[in-house]
């Protein structure tokens, strides 16, 4: 029994790390976020101006070599509020997946484990959340909770978390029909014991490439409604709620809304590309081919 | 070593539900129709028959990864059927299973210490925790089967099959199992290795004293392991004996029609026996044919066949036999039917 091959054994991470490492364009996008979240933390430190700070001598100006990205309405730095308000987009957009998470995960994997009733139960539920139209239902949840940037991030969580759900079934219904979970209770593993030690590990992998890609959703929801004003409140803001100001001065100084639209633009595509590469680079793989 | 067998199966019934959905009628399929049998200590009794006669679902309805609709399973003194939840499991260390398909059976995600490790870890028999005492149990056990210490830290997917049910076995015989379900675990192997893989059992039985519940539809591996032979058919068991005399003397038409079907190594012989391939696929169970279920494609079929089922009848040499041919009909009663050739009904 010697004829294992003599290549050094690699775990799963390390797999994925070396077919990641040949996505160029995934890896260009991680970049790109790992500097945007640095940036959004060292803001106070890294942006050339306090983003509150008014200058009414220097109104609607476009960008210059004083303001790069040119000033507001009341003079204020839009570069500096750019950084800023990507820690409330960023923040809004964790919020949001971690909501839609924690609200979809769970019943999707016990409707995948258990089937019969409880599984038609929690899918009609399921059902029925998704047949309502997603902003009127944005738009309702904010109206009875308030509007903050917090509830709009909870009514963009609730509105995610029926595609977590039905993924999380189907995969789980899947890895449920494996023989290894049949051996598992075989063995004498209890039902909670198969669902962390063999089901959860070998449903994950899609679950983060959803993660990445709804990132980019829910920064877009939390975009629109900010944008309707139903999100971040004054004197915060968020790269939609910018655009959403900025909006009244399209004609006079266009950049007000550009460069947040852009950061909007280019965050969004970085998540998707990212998504795109995690699920290239996670595929389940049966055995090496070298 | 007592009287009483290890495994007593009695009158044990599978249905599954099909259908049942809003507007679908249900139906009820019967995947195994009160089948008994048992197992004495450390033998081998292997369960035979063709895809669809419900082999598998025996295994599953013992082993209680499947509920059957009727009967009783006893292992050792416990009344599986009548255990669930906690209790079950404590009895499960005394059977352990052996699955067909070995890159399915073996969680991919975990390496195979850990999966050889999982019963023992399981049943709170990891010794306090002690890993390298843990270690050495599962390098052990992987040297019972012809693995060793270096495969220790791998992944399933680095090994080939025949490894992989190694591993298999490895896992299964951690809790020093009483007796081990074999579900078809040599048919996904090639021949080299499924010899080297019989030679393993063959070992570990001598050496632990398991009995071995041996599910195949190939009699030529069969014959190499088998005490006792039981043909199923339909759901039915419709011949059982000693491996001697069913491959020596087979009273159904069915079985002799699976030995038939066994090549013959010498090319001589093998031209000059006679075959008798089997007309037409396995009926439905989903809609039995009358009286007994072999009848339509039975060479010998007669009236009696399609009207009444046959009752279980004693055979010389050990077993019984499902079948009308023993008591009535042109051949005498117990009169093999190797030697005849076969009389249109």
């Amino acid at each position: 029994m010697s004829d294992v091959a003599a290549a050094p054994s690699q775990s799963g991470t390390v797999r994925f790390l070396r077919r990641f490492r040949r996505q160029t364009l995934s890896l260009w996008a991680l970049g790109f976020l790992i500097v945007l979240t640095l940036l959004a933390v060292f803001a106070p430190w890294v942006a050339p101006y306090d983003p509150l700070q008014q200058d009414l001598d220097h109104v609607l100006e476009g960008p210059s070599a004083d303001h790069w990205f040119g000033t507001d309405e009341l003079g204020r730095d839009v570069l500096s509020r750019v950084l800023f308000a990507s820690r409330v987009s960023l923040l809004a957009a964790v919020q949001a997946v971690l909501i839609a998470l924690a609200i979809g995960v769970p019943p999707g994997l016990v409707a995948g484990m258990w089937g019969g009733w409880v599984d038609a139960l929690i899918m009609r539920a399921t059902d029925a959340l998704m047949s309502f139209p997603p902003l009127i239902l944005a738009v309702a949840i904010i109206a009875v909770l308030g509007p903050s940037l917090t509830n709009a991030m909870i009514a963009v969580g609730v509105l995610l978390s029926p595609t977590f759900l039905r993924l999380m079934r189907a995969t789980t219904l899947s890895v449920a029909q494996e023989t290894y979970v049949e051996a598992a209770q075989s063995i004498g593993c209890t039902r909670g014991w198969i669902i962390r030690k063999h089901v959860l590990p070998n449903v994950v992998s899609p679950l983060f490439v959803q993660i990445s890609v709804f990132a980019g959703v829910a920064m877009l929801a939390e975009a629109g409604l900010s944008f309707l004003g139903l999100g971040t409140q004054p004197p915060e803001s968020s790269w939609g709620a910018m655009v959403g100001r900025g909006f009244r001065y399209i004609a006079h100084a266009p950049s007000l809304i550009v460069f947040p639209g852009l950061a909007i633009a280019v965050t969004v595509l970085a998540l998707y590309v990212l998504g795109d590469g995690l699920r290239d680079s996670l595929g389940r793989e049966t055995r090496q081919e070298s | 070593m007592s009287d009483r067998p290890l495994l007593e199966v009695r009158d044990l019934t599978v249905q599954f539900q099909l259908g049942g959905g809003l507007f679908a009628p249900k139906r009820t399929l019967t995947a195994v129709n009160g089948v008994s049998f048992e197992v004495m200590r450390g033998e081998t009794l292997a369960i035979v028959g063709e895809s669809g006669s419900g082999k598998s679902t025996i295994a599953r309805a013992v082993m209680r990864l499947l509920e059957p609709a009727a009967g009783t399973v006893h292992l050792d003194g416990d009344n599986l059927t009548a255990l669930s939840g906690a209790a079950l499991r404590a009895v499960r260390p005394k059977l352990q299973m052996v699955f067909q398909d070995p890159y399915s059976s073996l969680d991919p995600s975990k390496l195979i210490a850990d999966i050889v490790a999982e019963p023992l870890v399981v049943h709170g028999r990891a010794r306090g925790g002690d890993a390298a005492a843990l270690d050495r149990t599962v390098q052990t056990l992987l040297e019972q089967v012809g693995l060793g210490a270096v495969h220790m830290n791998r992944y399933p997917y680095e090994f080939s099959g025949g490894q992989r049910q190694r591993i298999a076995i490895a896992r299964a015989i951690a809790l020093e199992p009483k007796l081990m379900v074999l579900d078809e675990a040599v048919s996904a192997l090639d021949v080299s290795t499924q010899n080297q893989i019989l030679n393993l059992l063959e070992d570990l039985r001598t050496r632990t004293g398991m009995a071995y519940l041996f599910i195949s539809h190939d009699l030529g591996v069969v014959q190499h392991v088998a005490d006792r032979v039981a043909i199923t058919y339909l759901g039915r068991i419709v011949e059982t004996g000693p491996a001697a005399r069913i491959f020596g003397s087979c009273a159904h038409p069915y079985t002799q029609a699976l030995l038939s079907a066994v090549p013959e190594p010498n090319p001589r012989r093998q031209r000059a026996r006679r075959h008798q391939p089997l007309a037409g696929e396995i009926p439905s169970p989903l809609a039995p044919p009358s009286g007994c279920p072999f009848h339509a494609r039975c060479p010998h079929a007669m009236d009696v066949c399609r009207r009444e089922m046959p009752a279980h009848t004693a055979v010389d040499g050990g077993g019984s036999v499902a079948c009308h041919l023993q008591t009535e009909g042109p051949r005498l009663a117990g009169k093999p039917l190797a030697a005849d050739t076969p009389t249109p009904p």
